[in-house]
């Protein structure tokens, strides 16, 4: 059972690393709290004494690593569009046919 | 005397039924942050920019209506979202002479053009991504339809002071090919607070002839309460989802 406990632990908290390193870094913490849940449970049930086992420390780790860059990218990262390049050529080719068809339109001004 | 009186009456009337644009001025330029709702978290996915122009022809000068949506550069390796949208209309009524349509997301490419050759009807063409017309096509509209680009600064144009609450108002929009019909039930006033600070607005509820926008008053928008009727927060509810634009900066305002 333990065990069991310890694998889900260290397959949250890897799940949570990889979605810290995505775009969609602010789910990170769906996966950390499971790591957090599981991680827990696998310590309290522990017999015959609670303890910290090598795979429990390395699950903790990671998911404080994941959560780490996830605060990180929240507070101290913008977003922004690095490029309108293709917008900004539609637009001027657009906006010559247009003029052009317009030129052939009745305007009531 | 009778007659003069009618004259007036008749001529105060007719000014009235024709919405008179005071509230798009001719260099403005709203950004918002579009967000869409992942797993419960508002995930701010594209940059959505409305923008306007006065555009000369040799005979006349009109107001070109610009509309944008591009993501975030995080996301553009997953997906792009690089779409145009553009309407050139009279700066006085905001009747509209042509609308361009470039949605260009990813693998899908559409770019649609329409043509408001008359009051009943309208050319609707369609180019590949290589820039040739392959369909062309005559639709028949209602003489008060409007595409969508227009449809939302002609929102602008509404007198809601005059509007009490419930009230609805119809619009039809030229949308793929086809007239849809779009209602707006005026909610009241209400203050949110935006990045331009704390704005008392006119909420508006959105509605749809198709099954895009789900639910009775899922798809909110909200237009400041003053001469500049501005969006600055809409949200929506869509078949794949739901999420939010909320204004980041508005420059260039007429009032």
């Amino acid at each position: 059972m333990k065990q069991f406990l310890s694998m889900i632990t260290i397959v949250s908290a890897l799940l949570a690393l990889l979605i810290a390193i995505l775009p969609i870094s602010n789910l990170t913490i769906f996966p950390s709290i499971f790591a957090i849940l599981f991680g827990s449970m696998a310590y309290f049930l522990s017999k015959p004494m609670k303890k910290f086992t090598t795979s429990l420390k390395i699950g903790f780790l990671i998911t404080l690593v994941a959560l780490t860059i996830s605060a990180y990218k929240a507070f101290f990262t913008t977003v922004k569009v690095d490029s309108k390049e293709g917008i900004e050529q539609t637009e001027k080719e657009l906006e010559k046919e247009s003029l052009e068809e317009l030129e052939n339109l009745e305007i009531n001004q | 005397m009778r007659k003069h009186f009618l004259i007036v009456l008749c001529t105060i009337t007719t000014l009235q039924l024709i919405s008179q644009n005071t509230a798009i001025g001719t260099n403005e330029k709203l950004i918002f942050t579009a967000a869409y709702n992942m797993s419960g978290i508002l995930t701010d996915l594209a940059e959505v920019e409305m923008e306007t122009s006065s555009v000369k022809t040799s005979k006349s000068t009109l107001l070109k209506l610009k509309f944008t949506i591009a993501t975030y550069s995080k996301w553009d390796d997953f997906f792009k979202i690089r779409d145009l949208y553009e309407s050139y209309v009279h700066p006085q009524t905001l009747k509209p002479y042509l609308h361009n349509r470039d949605v260009n997301e990813g693998t899908f490419y559409k770019n649609m053009k329409y043509t408001f050759t008359n009051t009943t009807s309208v050319k609707a063409a369609q180019k590949n991504r290589e820039g040739v017309v392959f369909e062309t096509q005559e639709i028949s509209i209602n003489p008060t339809s409007k595409d969508i680009v227009t449809t939302l600064y002609y929102l602008r144009t509404i007198d809601f002071s005059k509007l009490a609450i419930g009230n609805s108002k119809t619009f039809s929009i030229i949308f793929d090919k086809k007239e849809i019909e779009g209602i707006i039930t005026y909610l009241g006033k209400e203050t949110i607070t935006t990045a331009l600070g704390k704005k008392e607005c006119y909420k508006l509820a959105m509605g749809s002839s198709e099954k895009v926008l789900q639910g009775k008053n899922n798809n909110i928008l909200y237009l400041t309460a003053d001469a500049n009727k501005i969006l600055v927060y809409a949200k929506f509810k869509i078949p794949v989802g739901n999420g939010e634009i909320k204004i980041k900066s508005a420059t260039g305002l007429k009032n």
